[in-house]
This record gives structure tokens, C-alpha cells and sequence, in this order.
């Protein structure tokens, strides 16, 4: 075996790079300010040293090069060609959180143009039921005599009910309708339609749950702003000065489209 | 009494009812209370009359499947 001992090796004209016809073998690093070649066996690369390019979809990454924001899923584009960040499933995440310790909430700035259906969902375990009242664009409350409202309600170990409920030209809608309890939270759904048109009445539809001892009530009913203008959220207030506290009160806002 | 509008961040603000809105509030609860026990005394003085008309029913005859047949309870 013979050594070769130089400070560069180039080729014959000394013009370029040598070549080696069997290949060559390196024990140690081989440091080079490119690389032109098959990777095809190359082995133990960290993903760390990655610092450049995309890796595509076609090749197991995601096309992109950024992360999206917080909350947002990553799905197929509407083209049916990559992939994006957005909103993902049929009900999208508005707002949610508990109460903030108040005897009114205005869960403001939940409706836009974006959405065409909205839920809300709130439990609130306290003996007291909930009014509400609409949020116009310009971020007043309409307190005006302009509410219709209909509804019924079962009940089990009460002399009330089932019957019906039913008010016009009201100051206020109704949502859970009877008290519920401090340890057994009332609970309500609530659907309104395309809130945001400026066009449209505001109306939604509820039903709620209330338990007081043994007492149950489940109602049911419908809430119509009688005017047609842009709602952006809703107000909230009970009936007995019962705040809405972190502890007591959860609620959550969902959007859907319609395509 | 506390009111709270949620702002565009998640969070909420937090104020001291105006003493309008504070006797708005009591108004709203007077009406509604005003309007449950009308609703309460109708269901009652309804459950009062049902049970008042099945047993003058009972009294012309009438056995009580009879009379549940005629009343739907």
C-alpha cells in the first residue's frame, strides 16, 4: 500500500478535477462547497441541516413554508391542488371562554358576512334564567319593544307546564327560560340565520335545559328582532342579579358556511 | 352591578352599570317576574279546572279511562 502525500490533486492539464473511474473512499469528512450526485444511498441525515426549498406533497411535506395561524387546520385547497391553513369541518370555532363575573355580557363582534349560520352554546349554573338582547353593527344594544317571541316547555314535578309562551312587542328575548341551579348548570343552544344582513329580521331558534331540585323544565322556542339590520353579537342578563362568573358560566360561538 | 363586553382579543371589559342600565335591568326583571307568575297562576287555575271538570265527569258516570280518553292526561 502506498500513500499519496500532495496539498491539492487536480487533473492532468490541471485544469479541473481528477477523475476517479472505481470511486474513491473517504474515511473521515469530506468537505465540499457543493454537491452534484445521486443521494440514492446517503444515510443518517438530520433533517436539521435542511435550511432551504419546500419539501412538495408529492414527496410526503406540504408545499409550504409557513405555519398557519392558531387554531386553523391543514386541508386540500379548494382547487383540489395543495395544501392550505384554514378553517376546517362544517362549524368553525368563533369564541368561547367562561363568564368574566357581570350581570350582563355582551358577546360582541361574533357575526359577520363570513358565516351564514351560528351557534351559540353557554351553560350557567346558577338559580336564575337568561334574557337576551341583540348587539347592532354599531355596537349598541337594542333594548326596544321590538323582540317576538314564542315558545313552550315540559316539565316533571311541577304544576306548570306543558303549555306554551309566547310575547310581542317584548324588550328582551328569552333563551333558558326557568331557573337552573347552582349545582346543576342550565344549558342552552342557540341557532341564529345570517345575523349580519343588513337586509333580514335577526331571528334564532333555542332550547334549554333547567333543573331546580327535582324539578326539570326543557323549553324550547324562537326570538325575532322585528327590524331588519345588521346584528354583530348578542347580550346576555339574567333575572334575579347573578353574575356570570369564570366558574359559573362556559359559552361557545360556532360559524358555518354554505357553499 | 358589573356589565361585560367581550372584546375582539378573547378578553372582556369590564364597567360599572350606568344607573340606567342598572334600572333597565331591575325593569326587565320586574316585567319577567310579573309575567312568570301570570303564567304560573294560568297553569295552575288550568290544572285546578281539569281536575274540577274529570270528577263532575266521575259524578255523570264517566270511568277514569273514560274521562283520560276525553282529556288526553
Amino acid at each position: 500500500m502506498s500513500k499519496l502525500r500532495a496539498n491539492q490533486i487536480v487533473n492532468k492539464a490541471s485544469t479541473g478535477a481528477p477523475t476517479a473511474p472505481n470511486g474513491l473512499v473517504v474515511t473521515g469528512v469530506t468537505t465540499s462547497t457543493s454537491y452534484i450526485g445521486s443521494g440514492a444511498n446517503l444515510t443518517a441525515l438530520n433533517a436539521g441541516n435542511v435550511s432551504s426549498g419546500t419539501l412538495p406533497t408529492t414527496r410526503g411535506g406540504t408545499g409550504l413554508t409557513s405555519l398557519g395561524s392558531a387554531g386553523k387546520a391543514l386541508k386540500v385547497n379548494s382547487a383540489g391542488n395543495a395544501l392550505e391553513y384554514g378553517d376546517a369541518g362544517a362549524w368553525t370555532v368563533i369564541a368561547s371562554g367562561s363568564g368574566p363575573g357581570a350581570a350582563s355580557i355582551s358577546i360582541d363582534n361574533i357575526f359577520s358576512n363570513t358565516y351564514h349560520f351560528y351557534k351559540l352554546y353557554y351553560s350557567w349554573a346558577e338559580d336564575d334564567w337568561v334574557k337576551a338582547r341583540y348587539i347592532k353593527a354599531d355596537g349598541s344594544i337594542e333594548s326596544g319593544s321590538v323582540y317576538l317571541s314564542s315558545g313552550s316547555y315540559t316539565a316533571e314535578n311541577s304544576a306548570t307546564g306543558p303549555s306554551r309562551t309566547g310575547h310581542t312587542n317584548y324588550n328582551y328575548a328569552f333563551y333558558s327560560y326557568w331557573n337552573g341551579a347552582d349545582d346543576c348548570p342550565q344549558m342552552a343552544e342557540v341557532l341564529y340565520v345570517d345575523p349580519f344582513n343588513s337586509s333580514l329580521e335577526t331571528i334564532d331558534f333555542y332550547q334549554a335545559t333547567n333543573v331546580e331540585g327535582t324539578r326539570m323544565r326543557h323549553n324550547h322556542g324562537a326570538n325575532c328582532n322585528m327590524n331588519a339590520y345588521s346584528v354583530r353579537g348578542v347580550h346576555l342578563f339574567g333575572n334575579a342579579g347573578d353574575n356570570f362568573t369564570s366558574t359559573n358560566f362556559k359559552y361557545l360561538v360556532l360559524g358555518a358556511k354554505v357553499s | 352591578m358589573k356589565k361585560a363586553t367581550l372584546q375582539t382579543d378573547g378578553t372582556w371589559k369590564v364597567e360599572t352599570m350606568s344607573s340606567d342600565e342598572e334600572k333597565d335591568y331591575n325593569d326587565c326583571a320586574a316585567s319577567a317576574k310579573t309575567m312568570k307568575e301570570e303564567l304560573i297562576a294560568a297553569e295552575t287555575k288550568k290544572a285546578t279546572d281539569k281536575a274540577s271538570a274529570s270528577q263532575k265527569l266521575k259524578t255523570l258516570g264517566l270511568t277514569d279511562d273514560e274521562i283520560a280518553a276525553l282529556t288526553g292526561s
